[in-house]
């Protein structure tokens, strides 16, 4: 899994494999119910023709909470409507006195000359976006003059094809967003312009290098590379760098110009640097909507005036750049929600060791075979792992099933592989008293019936996947298949290049042939061959 | 080759799934395919105190629900049956004593315990001068079950056979009645179905050997889901049974003869599985349904019988009693006893068109249940009614261009179910059905589409009868 930034929270390093992006949000707060010992079920939204969106629930049997993402049910409809459309988000902020950016929403009634008339009226610098346009698409910034107004607004009605839309003052600012639940702010994280940070020795083309290894270590944004392009090199032109300077050690170089390229930006946290009047602004926002007890402010931040505007409530943010930040700490979101949910489980023990195949239940939700899936309970006492080395046992599935059926019986998780030794290995975990008995079933039942030679007893620190898994034994066959064909691609290579070879020294024989001084010698040579006569 | 799936199954959907697995794949897929919601559980849930029974009960506890109500089922075996029902059947004295208070006929006997001294027992048996069998109290399967024992020296023999293979400490010994080995599946006043069963036997070519003959046999068998894993085993107390009537492996039976191999008939000792149902007299069924209903709380069954000209006596009860062996008999009709268990449970469905060409994938369920990664799974519910369905090709620049995908996230917006798959000549194939005959015929002019990198030039269309399953699938 590459390496893992210890800024973040060491628990979230025990991702299952094939999960990324807003999966990890998903997995981040699943996983946090579930390891304190909440029933985890994942539900396929109902009706088999609505896209698949997924929710889970987390019970401790008396209640049942439901999460879409990071959103729990507390979060009521009326919440979710009013920030999903602007105006009626806005009218809420305005009413209770909330900073907000002053502009005017306009509907379809509205004629373009109108809209304009009102920007004049408001003053330059200013933003026209689409009243409910996604993520970013069709927002227009520091419109400066009356003719670029004009154009901004017919380019987002007719091109664009949005006939709503908002007009604001451009505010000067940075982009932060603000985790409040329960009241409080729980995370903050500003997203800044793609940059590097000299060491003194490195270009900023190696820098750039640098950045992109890190940032594929991000589960959230490893797909999300800095890409050398003309762009960029002419923002550095710009700038008086190129691709081959070299910064000077702890110098920040930024890449991209301000406000473009919004994919290569990076999250860094600011939880502790934010004023506590700025938080305030972050905190009331949320207050000022009812029914929304948790969510993400999305808000503008002018640092040197220290003063603050909301731009947008989320109430189904995405949550793993709180979790997985470029720079500072990581804030634990997913906590501070199901402390919000199930304050009881607060102090239970976490069992970090486990992890369940969220890959396994998305493909069954996916292709619908199945609507809801629950993933097994892990158990709330001590548990503790062993592994035990067999030698001289032959894995037949008659033993690997006698193996797993004792370890489940027992509700222990595992697994059973061959080692490369040919030895075998068998890890179980779950309470001491449970892996006691499976030992002594390996040792007085299962070591005489299939001829055991020797069992050592070891710890095992590894985390594993919920459930009892045999690993089945490499197929000999198909490993020699795999060889063989490896090595016959190896052969016709080499035949390839020998042809190649072959061609290239006749061409070059070709050209001897048709060069100038063959030419030239040419008659000398006849007469010669004919002098030999 | 024989087939063995009758009309509302086939190969595909039980592929990798064996033994009692079918029993529960059976009676959960007809409560299903009539819009029950399906889940199944891991084996132990505090949902339920239903007793599971045998090795390994993983993936055969579910539970089959409608608006108003919920059965929970253990195998083939509903909520509806009592533990204590279960406990009865177990327990082969018990169930004979009360078999024997209702009045069913049943073969004469006593019990006694490894504890009782052998001489006596034997003393106690041989008053009688009549054969008798010797079976385990608590056993199953046929485990153990020694028939037409007739002297003192083969009885000695057995019963320490017994004791040492399978670990028995309770016995019956009873009157061994000649006649035909019936299992007949009773739910409520009626039977389900009945099937004979006749020990592991060969019928002569006139060229094979006794040997030959049997692989040949086994190869049939192994092409039926329920005798694939009950195939005839050649083992000393078959070379042994075969001696008795002069008769070595080797031997070259006469065309047209038959060698009986086992002793007993149960189909795990490779016996023959012959459907009966429709040829069973009335006074058998009387006896069946009369067996059933003797046991409180029973209500569904199977019956094993032992019929002759003149009488039908009970020897045994099985609350859990297989439906496999009735759906996949090796000759005769199939009998579709999940059918009449779930018309048991859920009259209401009785009537509910359904279409028997849905099913969902069983065994990637079980593949989960049984390493216990998912405690509880429910299963999509089945789109109920007649479906309808086509096949369309679909040629062009359409493969590596995302083409299943597209198809796969169309089909789900339709609400259709399915499956794409690349063909190797590289044109597409994608399935399509569901209830709406419009939305499937239309699918073909979305095909023509296809996502923006395919470039489609034409689209075949076929008619499809086969099965699909629930969900679309990219193959």
């Amino acid at each position: 899994m590459g390496n893992f930034d210890e800024n973040w929270l060491p628990h979230l390093n025990n991702r299952p494999p094939g999960i990324s992006a807003y999966r990890t949000d998903i997995y981040a707060m699943a996983s946090e119910g579930w390891r304190r010992g909440l029933t985890l079920k994942f539900i396929k939204a109902p009706g088999y023709n609505i896209s698949p969106s997924l929710k889970y629930s987390l019970s401790d049997g008396k209640k049942e909470h439901v999460f879409s993402v990071a959103r729990g049910d507390a979060v009521t409809r009326d919440a979710i409507r009013i920030c999903e459309e602007k105006p009626l988000t806005y009218y809420y902020l305005k009413k209770n006195n909330v900073p907000i950016p002053e502009g005017e929403s306009f509907n379809d009634t509205v004629d373009d000359h109108e809209i304009v008339e009102y920007g004049k009226k408001l003053g330059f610098p200013l933003v026209v976006k689409p009243t409910d346009g996604k993520s970013g698409e069709g927002v227009i910034t520091d419109i400066k003059t009356v003719e670029e107004l004009e154009n901004a607004v017919k380019h987002v009605r007719e091109n664009l094809n949005y006939k709503n839309l908002i007009i604001e003052r451009f505010i000067v600012g940075i982009d932060y967003r603000v985790y409040v639940i329960d009241g409080y702010v729980a995370g903050a994280y500003k997203r800044i312009t793609a940059n590097v940070i000299g060491d003194g020795k490195s270009t900023i083309s190696e820098l750039i290098k640098l950045k992109n290894l890190k940032r594929k270590n991000n589960p959230f944004i490893k797909n999300r590379s800095i890409k050398i392009n003309q762009d960029l090199k002419d923002f550095l032109k710009s700038n008086n760098y190129s691709l081959t300077s070299i910064p000077a050690e702890g110098k920040r170089v930024y890449v991209r110009a301000h406000g473009t390229y919004f994919k290569e930006r990076d999250p860094v946290d600011v939880t502790d640097d934010m004023s506590d009047n700025l938080k305030q602004i972050a905190v009331d926002a949320v207050a000022a909507i009812p029914g929304l007890p948790h969510c993400n402010v999305d808000m503008l931040i002018n640092e040197e005036e220290k003063i603050g505007f909301i731009n947008e409530i989320n109430s189904r943010p995405q949550i793993s750049n709180h979790l997985f930040p470029m720079e500072g700490k990581a804030r634990d979101i997913p906590k501070a929600i199901i402390d919000y949910y199930f304050p009881e489980t607060i102090d239970n023990a976490k069992r970090n060791k486990y992890y369940f195949d969220l890959r396994f239940i998305y493909e069954t939700l996916w292709s619908g075979n199945a609507k809801e899936v629950t993933v097994p309970d892990v158990n709330r006492g001590k548990i503790i792992s062993k592994r035990f080395l067999l030698s001289g046992v032959d894995r037949t599935r008659l033993f690997d099933r006698n193996v797993r059926k004792h370890a489940i019986l027992l509700k222990l998780n595992g697994y059973i592989k061959t080692l490369e030794s040919g030895n075998t290995s068998i890890v179980v975990s779950g309470t001491p008293k449970r892996v006691r008995q499976f030992k002594d079933i390996l040792n007085n039942q299962l070591k005489k019936r299939f001829k055991i030679q020797s069992i050592t007893e070891k710890f095992s620190s590894r985390n594993l996947k919920v459930g009892f898994h045999i690993i089945q034994k490499k197929n000999v066959k198909a490993e020699e298949m795999e060889n063989l064909k490896s090595e016959l691609k190896k052969y016709k290579n080499q035949v390839n290049k020998v042809k190649e070879e072959k061609k290239q020294l006749e061409d070059e024989l070709e050209s001897i042939k048709n060069s100038r001084s063959q030419k030239i010698t040419q008659p000398l040579r006849t007469f010669r061959s004919k002098f030999k006569k | 080759m024989a087939d063995f799936y009758p009309f509302w199954l086939d190969k595909e959907m039980l592929k990798g799934v064996r033994r009692f697995n079918i029993d529960a794949y059976l009676v959960a897929l007809e409560g299903w395919r009539r819009g029950l919601s399906l889940t199944f559980y891991e084996h132990r849930t505090a949902k339920t105190d239903m007793k599971l029974i045998g090795f390994d009960p993983v993936g055969k506890l579910f539970s089959l629900s409608s608006e108003d109500k919920k059965h929970f089922f253990y195998r083939t075996r509903g909520d509806k049956i009592s533990n204590e029902a279960v406990d009865i059947g177990t327990d082969k004295e018990l169930a004979k004593k009360y078999l024997e208070i209702a009045g069913v006929p049943v073969p004469e006997g006593f019990s006694f315990t490894s504890e009782t001294s052998v001489e006596e027992v034997t003393e106690l048996i041989f008053q009688k001068n009549s054969p008798f069998v010797l079976k385990p109290t608590f056993g199953s399967l046929g485990k153990g079950v020694t028939t037409n024992i007739q002297t003192k020296e083969f009885f000695k023999e057995s019963l320490e056979y017994i004791k040492e293979t399978f670990d028995y400490s309770d016995f019956i010994a009873e009157q061994h009645i000649e006649g035909e080995d019936i299992r007949v599946y009773v739910v409520g006043d009626e039977i389900a179905a009945a099937t004979k069963r006749i020990p592991a036997n060969v019928t002569g070519d006139g060229t094979s050997s006794i040997k030959e003959l049997i692989v040949a046999k086994n190869t049939s068998r192994k092409e039926n889901p329920h005798t694939v894993t009950r195939l005839i085993k050649i083992d000393d107390r078959m070379k042994d049974y075969l001696k008795k009537q002069n008769l070595q492996l080797s031997h070259v039976p006469d065309k047209g003869e038959t060698v009986y191999l086992k002793g007993e008939s149960n189909i795990s000792a490779g016996g023959d599985s012959i459907d009966v149902t429709d040829s069973i007299r009335p006074d058998v069924r009387e006896v069946a349904v009369a067996a059933v209903k003797a046991i409180p709380d029973l209500h569904h069954a199977g019956v094993d019988m032992i019929v002759n000209d003149e009488d039908a006596v009970v020897i045994e009860i099985n609350s859990t009693g297989s439906t496999a062996l009735h759906t996949f008999p090796l000759f005769g009709e199939s009998q579709n006893v999940a059918e009449k268990i779930i018309d048991y449970y859920f009259p209401e469905t009785k009537n509910q068109i359904r279409s028997n060409m849905l099913y969902f994938d069983y065994r990637i369920i079980l593949k989960q249940l049984r390493s216990n990664s998912i405690k509880q799974i429910e299963i999509t519910d089945a789109t109920v009614g007649e479906l309808y369905a086509k096949r369309y090709i679909i040629s062009g620049k359409v493969q590596k261009v995302d083409y299943r995908i597209w198809a796969e996230n169309n089909a789900i917006r339709e609400g259709l179910h399915g499956y794409a798959r690349n063909l190797k000549n590289g044109d597409v194939a994608v399935v399509v059905a569901g209830l709406d005959k419009y939305k499937v015929d239309n699918f073909k002019h979305l095909c023509y589409k296809g996502p923006e990198r395919a470039s489609v030039k034409n689209v075949r269309e076929f008619v499809w009868k086969s099965r699909i399953r629930i969900g679309f699938e990219i193959k």
